[in-house]
């Protein structure tokens, strides 16, 4: 009986330190932020390597370091709040320096990024149909 | 969960923006010093380049030798200055873009070469509105050192000394439109200053050649 709680104890313990070097995954369902990076045309910043550091007491420590994937895009799903600031670098000089602020113990959501063009183009509307609501509030006055 | 986003704080501070290389040419005393880099971003971001980079620097209507190195001075007294410069192949693989010829990586996802041209305008005369060279360039059909800010200006594009048709050309790294059936294209000029007038093209083969021509002048 001795013997058997002493094998049983030994393969125990020898088990745990096979814990220990397996690496196992899972798959979680969480609000990850998933960061497009693009170039002003559209094309994807694909393939190139970001690092992400963390803000702590005025201090930047490195937090992650990824690659976009084909569409320029990565995961990104902090559990510490914080401001987190990314750094995108290609070897031929271009490059993004961005940051991502998470607050209140709640994970970062998804948010796209309208491009200066889409700005411009909803500027330019948002003028023309002020003109057009001008010219109807003039064309009242002169009326009445 | 619209009180989730509101209460989840997300901001996307950009400090740089993605576009294009320049090439131009900043006076410093009595010289003419080549710049790489970005010029219109919001800030002015400047990359050092070698000197064996710089493939070709001509003096259109005068006769100047040059011997270059690092930064490449140029006189004020040229004309039309003419620079060819090559970054040379990109590969672009699983772990981010290359500086090198795809033969060097054994699962290239992309490859191309890379050519910046730069015609840099300080002088005009009529017989300046046709190519120099067989390269991709950009003429001006009129004098572009009377214009002002706000004036338009007509321009042709030219490959191999014939009129290249819808190619897209930019001004202050904007894209202001295509290039007609007779390569021309008309542009207002809307700041002051140093002007520079990008276009780009493709040469289709095993490894594709991009060529990003630049005018120059200032208003």
């Amino acid at each position: 009986m001795k013997k058997f709680l002493f094998y049983l104890f030994l393969s125990f313990i020898l088990s745990f330190s096979i814990f220990g070097h397996d690496v196992r995954f899972e798959t979680i369902e969480t609000n990850a932020t998933i960061v497009k990076i693009k170039f002003g045309d559209d094309t994807p910043y694909s393939h190139e390597k970001c690092e992400i550091f963390l803000k702590e007491n005025n201090i930047e420590k490195l937090y992650q370091v990824v690659f976009t994937d084909p569409n320029g895009m990565f995961a990104f799903a902090p559990i510490k709040d914080g401001d987190y600031k990314v750094k995108c670098f290609r070897e031929d000089g271009h490059g993004i320096n961005f940051q991502l602020n998470k607050k209140n113990s709640v994970p970062i959501l998804e948010k796209s990024n309208l491009s200066d063009q889409i700005i411009r183009y909803l500027i330019g509307i948002s003028l023309i149909f002020g003109l057009f609501f001008l010219l109807w509030k003039y064309k009242n006055f002169v009326t009445y | 969960m619209t009180k989730q986003i509101i209460l989840f704080y997300l901001s996307f501070i950009f400090t740089s923006s993605l576009v294009c290389h320049d090439l131009w040419l900043d006076a410093k005393d009595s010289n003419l010093i080549l710049r790489y880099g970005h010029l219109f971003s919001r800030e002015t971001q400047e990359l050092t380049y070698q000197s064996n980079q710089i493939q070709k620097v001509q003096c259109f209507d005068k006769k100047v030798k040059y011997k270059w190195n690092y930064p490449l001075r140029l006189s004020k007294s040229c004309p039309i200055h003419w620079i060819e410069f090559t970054t040379g192949f990109w590969t672009k693989t699983h772990t981010g873009l290359k500086n090198d010829h795809p033969k060097k990586f054994t699962d290239p996802i992309d490859a191309w070469e890379s050519w910046e041209l730069l015609k840099y305008l300080q002088q005009w005369t009529s017989s300046y509105q046709k190519p120099f060279t067989d390269n991709l360039e950009i003429v001006p059909l009129e004098n572009p050192l009377l214009l002002k800010e706000g004036d338009k200006i007509q321009l042709q594009v030219f490959y191999n000394y014939k009129p290249l048709s819808n190619v897209s050309v930019s001004y202050r790294d904007d894209v202001r439109g295509n290039t007609d059936s007779n390569g021309k294209i008309r542009i207002r000029l809307q700041e002051k200053g140093l002007q520079l007038i990008k276009v780009s093209y493709t040469i289709k083969g095993e490894i594709r050649k991009i060529y990003t021509s630049i005018l120059s002048f200032k208003i």
